[in-house]
């Protein structure tokens, strides 16, 4: 425990440095701003930024990073309130009664319910990350290939759950990952596979360039269709209104805060299950807890759920990948791909190695959600209004350069703008086809991992499958695993027998 | 009750991993998703034909999988009622795809040929055009000041080689 404590004030001098705090400012204030703007998310930015962040210091790129992922989904909720369209699709939710409660003149009211909603979400699931991180990965430390591979397959396990209605989609988008992260050299004995021809490939699909080309491409085509400037001005709320909180509205939210708090990080934990589904479930259990309010009119409670629990999921979504190297969603899968371009790998060594980036993350993500709540009213008051002018299409072309420069710069190679070329159109078919993207790109990273692993274990065991069972972390990570992949399945049987019943017996 | 379902009065953009069916050219998509999946994992199949075991056992394994997967897709899908006639909008987001493509293509070229600035000028300009912007002065000022940021951001303050050619 005083080593922990030690190594948590490690991590807070390293990030107040000026220098490193500055740009964790930064990357609050871009978050806030990609937030606001309808179309731009956490995750466009983050994987834009990345080859930025890959000349800078390891931290300094890290804690900007950081600053994005905490301050995004909070920014979101202003165009929600403010224009009754979320800025990112974690603030769907908060419209539902953000912007009725605008539309009465309370604006002000429903953005500091936000802010202080975010903050408390984001502040509790820090403090779990700060705990719960470094115990996960001094457990891990006595972890071998046999539990890595087992891991490895919990993760892909989780994807089973991740399309929300459709199994069978978040299947076929995982298996197509695994594919994918079968292209370029072997594990173990390097041979060269599905490379095409092309020395470019052998170390496999660079993920930068191809996820640059998932998310930026893939975003400008919304740009494009909503014309140009069409949300400025339709719905603008006039009248702003105090921004005070009462006490007594405090002590009202406070249960609601904590409940979704807590739902939001055990969310943001488990692999696979995403922030969309945590602001739902926290926007209904805040709705079955208070039944006299009538949500969807404008209440506060409609409000705070919701924002407590999608700023509490980024702390959450952190556990897994930097105590055991397993990205949860598709931005920590993208924290992976930051931290891997500076030759780091999250899990148990990162804690022991190089404790001053551990735990710097913790410490950035900590002061992220202060800073925000600080400059994230700022922001709404004199710059969203700016923000949610600037016409749709040249947005749109400015990502679409971004994202250009930043996939060549990744060891300078034009070839790297062809794979987010093809990338971008693999995301595009994918989203025609109702395909969901995060299941693939968790296969990226974990199909390696497994495959890796597997050709160890067996190394190690001389071919023998019984290392996956005889040691106990491998067993119950496989028969958990199990019991993920299965449970979606069994669910969508359990519902299909159910609704046969119901039609029989209307019949 | 699996995140709720997007049904409330604000809707929003689609989020994704939230599918929620709807009617329209349902069956045609199911059918493309599972046909799409076999054609790949035949592919890698065919082509881990020439890898030796070790390195070739998991990309064959996970062809495998793919297509079964691809089998229960299409037949899953066989079980839908046909579709209704598809409706136009579709191809219209789907010409301006192609213009995209066709924009950044030629940016890849103009890359090797003309260098940065240019290539970039080019890009931004005609994605702006493409995505439906027709003012004149608010778009070159966006492009010359795109090319500029990305200039001083990527050339000046973190060094990297940014392809030159006829112009810096």
């Amino acid at each position: 425990m005083g080593s922990l404590l030690s190594n948590i004030a490690l991590g807070f001098q390293v990030i107040l440095q000026p220098h490193v705090f500055l740009v964790l400012a930064g990357g609050v204030l871009l978050g806030l701003i990609v937030g606001v703007i309808p179309g731009l998310n956490d995750t466009i930015t983050i994987s834009i930024l990345i080859p930025i962040t890959f000349a800078m210091e390891p931290i300094v790129g890290l804690a900007m990073l950081v600053g994005i992922y905490c301050a995004a989904c909070y920014g979101g909720s202003f165009a929600s309130i403010l224009v009754g369209i979320p800025g990112t699709a974690s603030s769907v939710v908060t419209t539902q009664d953000g912007y009725p409660m605008a539309r009465k003149g309370l604006a002000g009211q429903a953005l500091s319910i936000s802010t202080a909603s975010s903050v408390f979400g984001g502040v509790f699931s820090t403090l779990v990350l700060m705990f719960a991180a470094p115990w996960l990965a001094e457990q891990a430390l006595r972890f071998g290939p046999a539990e890595y591979f087992a891991l490895a397959v919990f993760g892909l396990s989780t994807i089973a759950g991740m399309g929300g209605d459709s199994v069978l989609r978040s299947l076929i988008s995982g298996v197509l990952g695994l594919l994918i992260a079968t292209i370029g050299m072997s594990p173990q004995v390097g041979y060269p596979r599905f490379y095409f021809g092309n020395p470019n490939l052998l170390d496999g699909i660079p993920f930068i360039p191809a996820l640059i080309g998932l998310f930026g491409i893939t975003s400008v085509m919304g740009m494009a269709n909503s014309g140009s400037n069409t949300q400025a001005g339709t719905g603008k709320v006039n009248q702003i209104g105090s921004f005070r909180l009462e006490r007594t509205l405090i002590r009202r939210l406070l249960p609601i805060w904590i409940i979704c708090a807590a739902l939001g990080t055990f969310i943001g934990i488990v692999p696979g299950a995403g922030m969309i589904m945590a602001v739902y479930l926290a926007y209904e259990i805040a709705r079955r807890r208070t039944p006299g309010l009538e949500f969807g009119t404008g209440v506060p409670e409609g409000v705070a759920a919701p924002e407590a629990a999608n700023n509490s999921v980024v702390g959450g979504s952190m556990v897994p990948l930097l105590s055991l190297g397993v990205p949860g969603n598709s931005t920590s899968a993208l924290f992976l791909g930051a931290l891997m371009i500076h030759g780091l790998r999250p899990g148990p060594m990162l804690f022991m190695e190089q404790p001053q980036i551990a735990y710097g993350i913790l410490a950035a993500f900590f002061l992220g959600n202060i800073l925000m709540g600080g400059m994230g009213l700022l922001v709404a008051r004199f710059m969203s209004g700016l923000l949610l002018s600037i016409p749709q299409p040249l947005l749109g072309g400015a990502v679409v350069a971004f994202c250009a420069v930043g996939a060549y710069s990744m060891g300078n190679n034009i070839f790297n703008i062809w794979i987010m070329l093809i990338f971008g159109v693999l995301g595009f078919a994918m989203n025609k086809l109702r395909l969901p993207v995060s299941p693939m790109i968790l296969a990226m990273v974990l199909g390696t991992m497994a495959e890796t692993s597997l050709q160890q274990a067996l190394v190690i065991s001389r071919g023998s499958y019984s290392i996956f069972y005889t040691r106990p972390i491998a067993l119950v990570l496989l028969v958990v695993s199990a019991w993920f992949f299965l449970m979606p399945i069994a669910k969508i049987f359990v519902q299909r027998m159910r609704s046969r019943q119901l039609q029989s017996a209307a019949k | 009750m699996r995140g709720g379902s997007p049904q409330g009065p604000n809707r929003g953009p689609q989020p994704e991993g939230l599918y929620s069916g709807e009617p329209m050219g349902q069956k045609t998509r199911e059918m493309t998703i599972g046909i799409c999946i076999i054609i790949v994992g035949v592919i890698f199949l065919i082509m881990s034909g020439s890898i030796p075991a070790t390195p070739a056992l998991f990309p064959r394994l996970m062809s495998v999988v793919a297509i079964l997967l691809g089998v229960l897709q299409s037949a899953a899908a066989l079980t839908l009622p046909a579709d209704r006639a598809e409706q136009d909008q579709s191809s219209r987001s789907m010409v301006v795809f192609l213009e995209i493509l066709g924009v950044i293509v030629l940016h890849i070229i103009l890359l090797s040929t003309a260098g940065f600035v240019v290539a970039n000028l080019v890009l931004t300009l005609g994605l702006f055009l493409v995505l439906g912007y027709r003012r004149w002065a608010p778009m070159s000022v966006a492009a010359v000041g795109v090319t500029m940021l990305l200039y001083l951001v990527f050339r000046i303050a973190l060094g990297i080689p940014l392809p030159t050619g006829i112009l810096l």
